[in-house]
C-alpha cells in the first residue's frame, strides 16, 4: 500500500519555508488487512444503518478537515458510510460508543455519518486504541449533520501504539440554532493528523471544539481546525491545548473564516502549548479571514515551558518540577477528559495518562 | 451656534502626491522589460565595478528561476514587460538644493523635504526616478564620522567601496524569493550610511523616494550599518503621482545593527494605487543591540511588505509597530518576521489595520524562534478594524517554536466599531460621524504616537487619516 498525499491544507497560505500549508500523509508498507469497529448498544430513538449510501447525499455539502484526499482514498477503496440517525425530539442521555480496537499490521478505512433529526440530542464516543507496541493505518471519516435545533457532540479519544499512523478527519454542518461539539484527546499513535471542518450554515448555529493532546518522543501532532460563517449570528469557540515532550512536534492550523453575510457572527479560537522538552518543535497559525464588517474575531496563543510563578507555587508546597509538568500535563488532558459522559472512557484516558507520564 | 464640523472616515487622500511633471527631451528611460542586454546596458549606464555587473547577471538568471509566490495578493496586473526598469532625471546628484533642476525641486518642495531638513533632520536624501537628485547631510553630523552618501557614489567611493562589497546583498540574497532577485539585477540608486561606533544622533536622517515616471520601476538599495554602542533614527518615505497604467516598487533594505546599537526606522509609504509594492527589508541585529520599525503603509495598489529583524546576537532585541489603512482598490499584505537565533533575545509586534471602500488589508506574520535562543521572548499583538462590509481583513499570523526555554504570546482581534462606545459618545452630544472618526483615531493612535513628528507636512496628514470631510 502506498499513500502519498497532502492533507491539512490551511485555507489561506502563507510563506512557504515556514512549512505549515500543508502536510503529507505518506504511508508504505504491507499492511493487507482490514480490521473493524465495534458499537455499544443503540439507543431508543437512534438508528444504526450499517450501508448508509442514500445518505450520502444529504451530507454531500459537508466538508471535512484533513481535505478531498482523504475523501478520494475512501472512495477508491469503496468505503461506504455507516449512519447513526437520531430521530426528531430524541434526547439520547446515554452516549453511544464505538470502539475503533486496531490490530498489529492491519488497516482500517471507515467512514461514518451522525446525523441528528430537529430538537434532538446526541453523545457520541469514538475510542482509537491498539496494543501499545502495534503498528498500522487507521483513517477515519465522521460527517456530523445538525437539522434545526439539534446538538451532537463528538468525542474522540486516541491511544493508538507507537507506529500507527491515525487520520481523524471530521466535517460538521448545522441548521438554525443547532450546536456541534468536537471534544479530542489526542494521546498515541507515530503520526496523528487531525482534520475538522465546520460550516456553520444557517441563523445562530454554534460549534465549540476542545482538543488536548500530549506527544513525546518522536510523535507528530497535526491539526488543521476550519470554521466558516455564512448563517447570521453564528458563534464558534474552539480551545486547543496541550504539551509537547521528547522530540515531538506539533502543528497546529485553526481558521475562523467569516464570510460576507453572516452579521453579529462571533468566533474565538486559544491555543495553550506547554514545552517540556529542548527538542521539541511546535508550529502554530491561528488565521481569521474576515469579509463582513459585522462580526467580533479573537484569537489568542502561548506557547512556552512552564512559569516560573507555577513552578514557585509547586515548590512551595513540596512539589518537585518533574511532578509539576505531571500535574499540568494531566490538567490539560482532564480539561476535556471530564466533558467524557463515560466512566470507562474516562478511566482509560487516566490509566493512559498514568502510563506515559511515569514511563 | 457655532457651525459644527461635520467629520466621516474618508479614504486616505492621495490627491497631494498625485501632482506630476512630464518626463523631458533630457530625461533618459531605458526600454521595458528585462533581458541580459537592458541589464548589460544598465550596469554600464551606471558605471558598475565588474563584480556588480556579474552581480546583476547572476540575480537576473536567479529571477527567471524563481516562481511568483503563490500566496498573498494578485500580481496579475503587474507585466514586467512594460515596466521600464531605469529612468534618469535630467541631472546628476547635488549637493546644493539651489542646483536641483526646478520642477524636481519643486515636487520635493510641495512633499516638504527642504523645510524638514532645515527644521529637524541631520541629513536628506531624495531620489527620484531611478537617480538620487539631492544628497546633503549636516556638517557637525559629518565630522562625527558619519557617513551619509548616495549608495553608488559609496559603492564607487575608494574609502568605502569594499565595505559594500561586504554588505551588499548579504542579508537580503537574490535568492530570498523573486522580487529580490529583480531588485539584485536591476537596483539603482539609494542612501549608504555608516554611524561609527559610539556615535548618537541625536537628530534623524531622511531618504525619499519619489517616483514620479509613469510605467517605471524604483530600485533603490538602502545599506545602513550602525555601529557598536551607535545610535541613529532613520526616516524614509515615498510617494509616487497617479497613472493608468502599473508602477513598480522593488526596494531593498539592509539593516546591520552591531553590538549594544540602536536603530529606529521609520517610514511612511503612500505610493499611488497604481503601484506594486514589492519591497523586502531586513536588518541584523547582533549583541544587545535594538532594531525598532516604525511602520505606515497607507498607498500602492498591491504591498507585500514585511521587515524581518534577525536576532544573532544575546540579548538583541526588536519592535515593530506598524499601521495599515487599505481603501478601496487597494490590497495590502503587511506585517513582520522576528527570527529568534541567540539566546535572551526578545521581540515585540503591534500592529493595527484598517479597511474602508472594499480595500484589503492582510497582517501577516512570523515568529521563528529556533534552538539557540534560550530564553527568547516574544509578543504578537494585531488589531483590524472593518469599517463596512466591502472591504476584507485578514490575520495570518504563524509561530515556530524549536526550543522549551521560549515564551511566546500571541494576540489577535477583528472586528467593526463598537455600536456601545457610539451610543455612549453620541448620548454626550457628539454627531454619529464624528463619534466613528474619534474612535477610529484612537485606534490608531499607539500606533500613530510613534512615528517621527519630524515627518512634518507628510505625516500630519496621513498619520490622522484624513478623516475630516464635509458629509
Amino acid at each position: 500500500m502506498n499513500i502519498d498525499k497532502k492533507i491539512n491544507n490551511i485555507p489561506s497560505l502563507t510563506w512557504n519555508w515556514l512549512k505549515m500549508n500543508s502536510s503529507e500523509l505518506k504511508v508504505n508498507s504491507e499492511l493487507k488487512e482490514k480490521s473493524h469497529f465495534s458499537i455499544s448498544k443503540i439507543p431508543h430513538g437512534v438508528t444504526f444503518v450499517e450501508d448508509a449510501e442514500k445518505y450520502m447525499m444529504s451530507i454531500a455539502p459537508v466538508e471535512t478537515g484533513t481535505g478531498k484526499e482523504i475523501s478520494a482514498i475512501l472512495f477508491d477503496n469503496e468505503i461506504i458510510p455507516s449512519a447513526l440517525i437520531v430521530d426528531e425530539k430524541t434526547k439520547v442521555e446515554e452516549p453511544v460508543i464505538c470502539d475503533f480496537s486496531c490490530k498489529d499490521k492491519h488497516y482500517s478505512y471507515s467512514s461514518q455519518i451522525i446525523y441528528a433529526k430537529k430538537d434532538s440530542e446526541i453523545t457520541v464516543i469514538m475510542n482509537f486504541s491498539s496494543e501499545t507496541k502495534a503498528h498500522g493505518l487507521n483513517i477515519v471519516q465522521t460527517k456530523l449533520y445538525a437539522e434545526k435545533n439539534a446538538k451532537i457532540h463528538l468525542i474522540t479519544t486516541q491511544t493508538l501504539g507507537k507506529e500507527f499512523i491515525h487520520v481523524n478527519d471530521i466535517g460538521t454542518l448545522g441548521e438554525e440554532n443547532s450546536k456541534i461539539e468536537v471534544s479530542q484527546i489526542e494521546l498515541g499513535s507515530k503520526k496523528a493528523y487531525v482534520g475538522v471542518h465546520s460550516l456553520l450554515k444557517e441563523y445562530q448555529s454554534k460549534f465549540v471544539s476542545n482538543t488536548a493532546y500530549y506527544c513525546r518522543d518522536d510523535q507528530e501532532l497535526d491539526m488543521n481546525y476550519v470554521v466558516k460563517h455564512t448563517g447570521r449570528k453564528t458563534d464558534c469557540n474552539m480551545k486547543v491545548a496541550g504539551a509537547l515532550n521528547g522530540n515531538s512536534k506539533k502543528t497546529y492550523r485553526g481558521t475562523i473564516d467569516f464570510k460576507n453575510g453572516c452579521q453579529g457572527a462571533t468566533g474565538d479560537e486559544q491555543e495553550e502549548t506547554l514545552l517540556l522538552s529542548p527538542s521539541v518543535v511546535n508550529n502554530s497559525i491561528p488565521v481569521i479571514l474576515c469579509d463582513e464588517e459585522d462580526v467580533a474575531g479573537e484569537h489568542g496563543a502561548t506557547i512556552g515551558r512552564m512559569s516560573e510563578d507555577i513552578l514557585f507555587y509547586m515548590k512551595s508546597r513540596g512539589i518537585n518540577k518533574e511532578s509539576a509538568q505531571r500535574v499540568l500535563c494531566q490538567a490539560k488532558i482532564n480539561r476535556v477528559a471530564s466533558k467524557i459522559p463515560d466512566e470507562n472512557t474516562k478511566k482509560m484516558i487516566s490509566k493512559y495518562m498514568d502510563e506515559v507520564l511515569y514511563e | 451656534m457655532a457651525d459644527t464640523e461635520k467629520t466621516q472616515i474618508n479614504d486616505i487622500d492621495h490627491s497631494m502626491y498625485d501632482f506630476r511633471y512630464e518626463e523631458t527631451e533630457d530625461f533618459y528611460r531605458i526600454k521595458s522589460g528585462l533581458t541580459p542586454e537592458i541589464v548589460e546596458t544598465l550596469s554600464k549606464e551606471k558605471g558598475d565595478p565588474e563584480w556588480m555587473k556579474e552581480f546583476r547577471l547572476n540575480s537576473l538568471k536567479i529571477y527567471n528561476e524563481l516562481k511568483v509566490p503563490e500566496w498573498g495578493p494578485s500580481i496579475e496586473g503587474l507585466d514586467i514587460e512594460n515596466i521600464a526598469t531605469y529612468v534618469r532625471p535630467n541631472t546628476k546628484m547635488q549637493a546644493k538644493w539651489e542646483d536641483v533642476p526646478e520642477d524636481i525641486k519643486d515636487t520635493f518642495e510641495k512633499l516638504g523635504i527642504p523645510e524638514a531638513e532645515r527644521t529637524s533632520l541631520a541629513g536628506v536624501g531624495a531620489q527620484y526616478d531611478s537617480e538620487l537628485v539631492y544628497h546633503n547631510v549636516q556638517d557637525e553630523v559629518a565630522k562625527q564620522g558619519v557617513v551619509y552618501m548616495g549608495f553608488e557614489e559609496a559603492l564607487k567611493s575608494e574609502q568605502w567601496g569594499p565595505m559594500v562589497k561586504e554588505y551588499f546583498m548579504t542579508l537580503v540574497t537574490p535568492k530570498d524569493h523573486k522580487f529580490a532577485a529583480l531588485h539584485g539585477a536591476v537596483w539603482s540608486g539609494g542612501s549608504f550610511v555608516y554611524v561609527p561606533k559610539g556615535v548618537h544622533l541625536s537628530f534623524p536622517l531622511q531618504s525619499y523616494f519619489r517616483l514620479n515616471a509613469k510605467g517605471a520601476g524604483q530600485y533603490e538599495h538602502t545599506l545602513i550599518i550602525v555601529d557598536e554602542d551607535a545610535d541613529l533614527h532613520f526616516i524614509e518615505g515615498c510617494s509616487a503621482p497617479k497613472y493608468n497604467v502599473a508602477n513598480m516598487h522593488a526596494g531593498c533594505v539592509e539593516l546591520f545593527v552591531k553590538k549594544n546599537a540602536h536603530l529606529r526606522y521609520s517610514t511612511i509609504e503612500n505610493w499611488s494605487k497604481n503601484m506594486y509594492n514589492l519591497n523586502t527589508k531586513r536588518a541584523k541585529v547582533e549583541e544587545g543591540g535594538k532594531i525598532e520599525w516604525v511602520s505606515g503603509s497607507f498607498g500602492s495598489h498591491v504591498s507585500y511588505l514585511y521587515p524581518e529583524s534577525d536576532l544573532v546576537g544575546k540579548n538583541a532585541h526588536a519592535e515593530f509597530t506598524g499601521i495599515t489603512f487599505a481603501g478601496n482598490g487597494q490590497n495590502l499584505d503587511t506585517g513582520a518576521k522576528m527570527v529568534h537565533r541567540a539566546p535572551d533575545t526578545t521581540s515585540l509586534i503591534t500592529t493595527k489595520s484598517i479597511s474602508k471602500g472594499g480595500g484589503i488589508s492582510t497582517y501577516r506574520s512570523a515568529v521563528y524562534i529556533d534552538k539557540n535562543s534560550k530564553g527568547a521572548k516574544a509578543s504578537v499583538s494585531c488589531q483590524s478594524l472593518m469599517l463596512d462590509s466591502e472591504s476584507r481583513s485578514d490575520t495570518i499570523p504563524a509561530m515556530t517554536v524549536l526550543t522549551d526555554d521560549a515564551d511566546v504570546g500571541h494576540e489577535a482581534k477583528i472586528g467593526r466599531i463598537s455600536s456601545e462606545a457610539i451610543f455612549y459618545l453620541m448620548s454626550r452630544g457628539i454627531p454619529e460621524d464624528e463619534a466613528r472618526s474619534m474612535i477610529v483615531s484612537g485606534f490608531a493612535n499607539p500606533v500613530s504616537k510613534e512615528l517621527p513628528l519630524e515627518y512634518a507636512v507628510e505625516m500630519n496628514n496621513l498619520i490622522r487619516l484624513e478623516m475630516k470631510g464635509t458629509l
